[in-house]
């Protein structure tokens, strides 16, 4: 929902200079896990006249989310001074905009609110059911969907062959928004080759993928600035929090983690292609 | 057989080819396969449709979109909201699983050979051309499953009876899904039920009801700028609706002529 300042009907706390003598401020905290999002609003009123409507059940807080890449757009209500609320993780991706407001429960016929600017002086307005009686300042946030269960951990990095010429060993560039893997020709037609054999995917990912994981979460501890905002580096921080990974775990015991367990999945597809080759 | 998509970087090659390939994109078959790379293109996800995706193709004047929206979003119902935006997707099943369909109902010798709009319209209808809802309901499959998504009711009798009045005319689904309240689902089935509801004087050809379709709509919108439509409830919306359509037709003066 963008919100630009406008004329109401009626004088709206935080709206332009409609009521001078009050404010309404919200402040919003985001936390993450694989099944949600959670979304923690804050407010603060000054307005009497609002917190006496709110109180009597008549006005109420609102918390608005949009997120225009999945079509997702929920109001969710409330009356305590803070809140937190969840989103499911798959109803979020890229920018959500997060939006806070005070509306009208009921119909109210008199409307007068303390501290509105000199114009509206002894004025009343009608306010009806839903109208907006206060308007926050809105925020963004990013929903990145590491969760989902088309992406994978894979669509951080790319693997490319390398612009320099004759044999050498695998070479790893951070600086762009996915890790590009380099592999020299040889090697990189091999793997053209060998990705197309569903039995040699895990064999692939501990050889190729998990090496340069454990290179990019040194480079996250190292705290160097420089990556940080690179969607690899802030897709593999949010993944170290939603697994709840201890910040002193070593990289290679992260990378494993990250990775759901390559090297046992290499061993077990390493098992049936072994059991099929003697059958 | 689980749902295929194709490789990110594949994804971003084809887009950017799209004028070398444009001979490709009045092809009979499939021809992915037959590009550098095209092999490897895809992967398998974890989604297993329901039911295959064979779609109806059009036939005459009848575009077969509702048939083809309720088999799309019945084939692929547990797909996630944000598996439904990825591009990955959209763009495998435009070119490979339903590249028959796609060239029946969004050929592009329409153009002639304009080949600056046939690039715009194979960007728009073939893959998610940018970050957007709008984009999602441009591409040829991704609005079929859209449409089925926004306005599936289990509730009903006929749980795509809402899709129906979606899809009934070209203007109703853009003055509905092409502003943002289009997205509120309360909002949503609110203004398509009333449509059902009043469908002698809404629904169907003629300038008159499209002028009062986009009357309601943008009277919706202007209410939206004062009232937050989001808390309220369908009754409510419906009252809105009722409200404003009672004063048209006792004033028709009001409405904008057709344009």
């Amino acid at each position: 929902m963008r919100l630009s300042s406008r004329s109401y009907p009626h004088p709206v706390v935080g709206n332009a200079d409609d009521v001078p003598g009050a404010a309404y401020q919200a402040t919003f905290e985001y936390a993450s896990d694989p099944q949600f999002y959670y979304i923690t609003i804050s407010v603060a009123c000054s307005s009497k006249t609002l917190s006496r409507l709110i109180d009597k059940g008549d006005a109420c807080y609102v918390l608005h989310i949009e997120c225009s890449n999945t079509m997702y757009r929920r109001a969710f209500e409330f009356t305590d001074e803070s809140h937190r609320f969840q989103v499911p993780a798959n109803h979020l991706n890229g920018t959500v905009e997060v939006n806070a407001f005070v509306r009208a429960k009921k119909n109210i016929a008199v409307y007068r609110l303390e501290g509105a600017h000199t114009d509206y002086e002894g004025a009343s307005f009608r306010v009806e059911v839903g109208d907006v009686l206060a308007v926050g300042e809105g925020q963004l946030f990013e929903a990145e969907s590491i969760h989902d269960s088309l992406k994978r951990v894979g669509s951080i990095m790319v693997i490319e062959r390398s612009p320099q010429d004759g044999d050498h060993p695998m070479m790893v560039e951070l600086n762009s928004e996915k890790i590009r893997i380099l592999l020299c020709k040889g090697d990189f037609d091999a793997y053209g080759k060998l990705k197309l054999i569903p039995a040699l995917t895990s064999h692939l990912t501990t050889t190729i993928v998990l090496p340069v994981l454990i290179e990019a979460l040194h480079v996250i501890e190292s705290g160097d600035q420089g990556y940080e905002h690179f969607k690899w580096h802030r897709n593999l921080q949010r993944r170290i929090e939603m697994l709840e990974l201890a910040q002193d775990l070593d990289a290679l015991t992260k990378a494993q983690r990250i990775l759901d367990l390559p090297i046992r999945r290499a061993l077990g597809a390493a098992e049936t292609y072994a059991a099929g080759a003697s059958a | 057989m689980p749902l295929l998509i194709f490789r990110d970087n594949f994804v971003d090659r084809l887009r950017g080819s799209i004028r070398d390939n444009l001979r490709r994109y009045r092809a009979k078959d499939a021809w992915i396969d037959d590009i550098q790379g095209g092999l490897a293109a895809s992967i398998q996800t974890t989604v297993e449709p329901a039911s295959k995706l064979q779609l109806r193709h059009p036939d005459g004047d009848d575009l077969k979109d509702l048939e083809n929206a309720i088999l799309v979003h019945g084939a692929l119902s547990s797909l996630t909201p944000v598996q439904a935006r990825d591009p990955r997707l959209w763009a495998c099943l435009t070119h490979v699983e339903c590249w028959s369909y796609m060239r029946a109902r969004w050929g592009i010798e329409r153009f002639g050979g304009d080949a600056s709009k046939t690039e715009r319209f194979v960007l728009s209808r073939y893959f998610i051309a940018r970050n957007e809802s709008r984009a999602l309901l441009r591409n040829g499959m991704a609005r079929l499953w859209w449409y089925g998504y926004l306005t599936h009711d289990a509730n009903r009798k006929n749980p795509y009876e809402l899709t129906g009045v979606l899809l009934s005319t070209l203007d109703i689904t853009q003055q509905i899904l092409e502003r943002s309240l289009g997205r509120v689902p309360q909002v949503n089935s609110g203004f398509l039920e009333f449509l059902l509801r009043n469908k002698k004087e809404l629904i169907g050809p003629g300038d008159d009801k499209r002028v009062k379709v986009r009357h309601l709509a943008k009277h919706l919108n202007l209410v939206g700028g004062v009232t937050l439509l989001d808390c309220l409830g369908k009754s409510e919306v419906l009252e809105v609706l009722d409200h404003e359509f009672d004063r048209i037709q006792k004033r028709p003066e009001l409405l904008a002529p057709a344009s």
